[in-house]
């Protein structure tokens, strides 16, 4: 494949197993340049263990793998020069301080010293460390230690990187700062996979997502294309207090396709229907149950994932 | 990979574990073997004597005498330390005077005609060295009187003698019935196999550094060794700089080692520093080949790796003989009846090729040994190879 038209990333049917328990089953995907591309899964749904093995920590049972336009193996440290990536987990020299951290993954990269110190202070600025380039790493609150997982990830300026859940753990002012730097690396050029189990932040800035759940994909598509796939067109949430009986009675209205009350909030998901709010009002009105606050709420991903597993994204 | 090597070496000497086990172990091992053998060494070096002299009368053999005694307590392997007296009473006074002293004055002499008297002072102790002592002034006195006679009996049956120097050489040199010859290139000291055996010992604990080292680049042990497996870059030359590393950690903390047993203990290897040096590079490369061997070993956590690591540097060190007199009398019974349990045993092979520096003038024993520590290091990498060029893994 010519790598000018080339995907950025293509896997197809790989399938990874540990023993008797599939991990991936037939995984498919394609990634074009320039994108933002989001795994949304819950914990356990085979995010992590793709990630690997398109990295090539992991072996596979079948399928294939090409970055680039080029197949994928563990010895194509071309191919591997190319890409980044933010583990999960915190993965940095505790002996090391934070400018060395950096220079040392950065070298992995880039052999030229005196560009990788150019690199280098471009990544301390990048995610904000300034102020602590000769720290060692246990001085570092868990925001800052995860910025300096980004900065080693990402200051060879990579062409594809994968951040892997890399807001688990962090304040939000920090979860701010990294989704709005992952967003500026993207338009600096950068094609990002970006694996997490929190759908409002793939929501935020992917654009386009791939939902999995036990090792399989799920759906596929922009943000606007997986809602549309879902039957619910929107969320109803009205504060009272609702009895049982009104709650059957909700759930048999024509449009409604799903009704739950917990936490003194009713929450009544409904197909596209002309006047939804004012039929449950009608049903609340028969069972003499004065409505609070009463709003209404788009699809989520978390009900794309509903609609397809049956059970919440976070179970 | 310079830089890797550098970071490498970076992260590893600011582990305080690292410094502790490869340098200031050795060391303080090395400052309590110093106290402990530093008096017997001192035993073994015999100072000079000392005596008194009663001044001699003003005669030929007076002279002769006066030469003598000049002759052998001046110079700097003078046999006597003598205080000279101008009485028999004074020299008495003088000997009793140093009785409470560590080294006390055995005898005085005093020279009656032509013959030297020895006394002995009379409470001697039967310990130690102070009846050696006194013996020896009696023989070389008496050596001092046969000879003076038979020069006095030789001058007068033929005078003309006088004027034959080598006739008088000949005559007052004795015959030798030995010969002495120096077989060893330095003074041999009982104490100095403790100092080999535990450079061995040191070098081989340093195997802890690669063993960590090593750990810390397998993907499957932790987020750092599998996000350095990921990187750009070639996996060989990551391990090549991981080992060079290590080895540069442990072999200058094993010279730092030598240097304090060679300057401030005083082990004296006779100038040959730079075959000291060859050695101790050719252990730390040993040493480092065994950590990637032990770490390489599947299914044994971190923990394990370490104590095994111990077990078998402590098992290997009893052998080169670290633990004492008996362990070094079983060591030396083993090695005479199973020379091959020597031969891949990396700490009696370090051990013996300092001893070799040592006591050898030809370099062929230090070069055989080193040879053996060479191959020991290649079959241990050899047997690492498998897991070193191990990249991906069937789980994490």
């Amino acid at each position: 494949m010519n790598e000018s038209n080339a995907c950025v990333l293509s896997v197809q049917n790989l399938v990874k197993r540990y023993g008797s328990m599939v991990a991936l089953d037939h995984l498919s995907m394609e990634i074009a340049p320039g994108e933002i591309f989001g795994l949304l899964g819950p914990n356990g749904s085979g995010k992590t263990t793709a990630m690997n093995c398109i990295l090539q920590l992991l072996t596979y049972d079948k399928g294939s793998i090409e970055l680039f336009g080029q197949p994928m193996s563990q010895t194509r440290y071309d191919l591997k020069r190319r890409i980044g990536v933010v583990p999960q987990n915190v993965a940095v020299f505790e002996e090391l301080t934070v400018r060395e951290n950096i220079d040392y993954f950065c070298s992995l990269y880039v052999s030229d010293a005196a560009r990788r110190k150019q690199l280098v202070a471009e990544a301390v600025e990048f995610v904000g460390l300034e102020e602590y380039v000769r720290a060692r790493p246990k001085k570092l609150s868990g925001g800052l230690l995860r910025r300096l997982n980004i900065a080693c990830g990402i200051a060879h300026k990579p062409e594809l990187v994968f951040f892997d859940e890399p807001t688990v753990a962090v304040d939000p002012q920090s979860r701010a700062s990294i989704l709005d730097g992952i967003k500026v690396m993207n338009q600096a050029g950068s094609t990002v996979v970006y694996t997490s189990h929190y759908m409002e932040e793939v929501e935020e800035i992917c654009t386009r997502i791939m939902i999995m759940d036990k090792g399989r994909t799920l759906a596929c598509g922009t943000n606007e294309e997986l809602k549309a796939i879902v039957a619910a067109g929107e969320q109803i949430v009205i504060e009272a207090e609702v009895s049982e009986a009104a709650v059957i009675a909700i759930g048999k209205l024509e449009h409604v396709v799903r009704v739950s009350y917990d936490d003194g909030r009713l929450r009544v998901a409904c197909s596209n229907g002309q006047h939804n709010v004012a039929d449950v009002l009608a049903e609340l009105s028969k069972a003499k149950i004065a409505p609070g606050r009463i709003w209404a709420e788009p699809p989520t991903l978390n009900d794309v994932f509903l609609e397809i597993t049956g059970r919440e994204l976070r179970d | 990979m310079l830089t890797t090597i550098r970071y490498t070496l970076a992260s590893l000497v600011r582990l305080p574990e690292i410094i502790i086990w490869s340098l200031v172990f050795p060391i303080v091992l090395m400052s309590v073997f110093s106290m402990m053998f530093g008096p017997i060494d001192e035993m073994a070096n015999l100072d000079p004597i000392r005596i008194a002299v009663v001044e001699p009368e003003d005669s030929p053999e007076g002279e002769a005498f006066d030469a003598f005694i000049d002759a052998t307590s001046t110079g700097d392997e003078r046999l006597f330390s003598v205080v000279r007296t101008a009485s028999a009473e004074e020299a008495e006074r003088v000997v009793e005077d140093t009785s409470g002293d560590d080294d006390r004055m055995v005898a005085y002499v005093q020279l009656q005609g032509s013959i030297p008297e020895v006394h002995v002072a009379g409470d001697l102790s039967s310990q130690g060295m102070e009846l050696s002592k006194a013996q020896i002034v009696s023989t070389v006195m008496d050596e001092y009187a046969s000879k003076s006679a038979l020069l006095r009996d030789m001058i007068a049956r033929d005078p003309a003698m006088l004027a034959d120097p080598a006739a008088l050489q000949s005559a007052l040199e004795g015959v030798d019935a030995t010969t002495q010859v120096d077989v060893t290139h330095n003074q041999p000291k009982e104490s100095v196999r403790y100092y080999f055996a535990l450079l061995g010992m040191a070098a081989l604990f340093g195997g802890g550094v690669s063993l960590l080292a090593f750990q810390r680049m397998r993907p499957n042990l932790s987020a750092l060794g599998a996000r350095r497996a990921i990187g750009g870059l070639s996996h060989g030359k990551a391990v090549i700089a991981t080992f060079i590393a290590c080895w540069i950690i442990n072999f200058a903390c094993l010279a730092i080692a030598y240097a304090v047993m060679r300057f401030a203990i005083g082990i004296d290897f006779g100038g040959r520093d730079a075959e000291c040096l060859a050695v101790t590079a050719a252990a730390s490369l040993t040493a480092m080949s065994l950590g990637c061997a032990i770490s390489a070993i599947p299914k044994v956590p971190e923990n394990g790796k370490s104590g095994m690591l111990t077990g078998i540097v402590c098992f290997a060190s009893m052998f080169a003989g670290l633990y004492g007199q008996p362990t070094m009398q079983l060591a030396d019974a083993i090695a005479a009846s199973a020379p091959w349990t020597t031969w891949i045993n990396p700490a009696a092979q370090i051990a013996q090729a300092f001893y070799s520096v040592m006591y050898y003038d030809s370099l062929g024993p230090l070069l055989t040994h080193i040879a053996a520590l060479l191959v020991m290091s290649a079959v241990l990498l050899g047997l690492s190879v498998r897991s070193l060029r191990r990249q991906r893994y069937a789980s994490l």
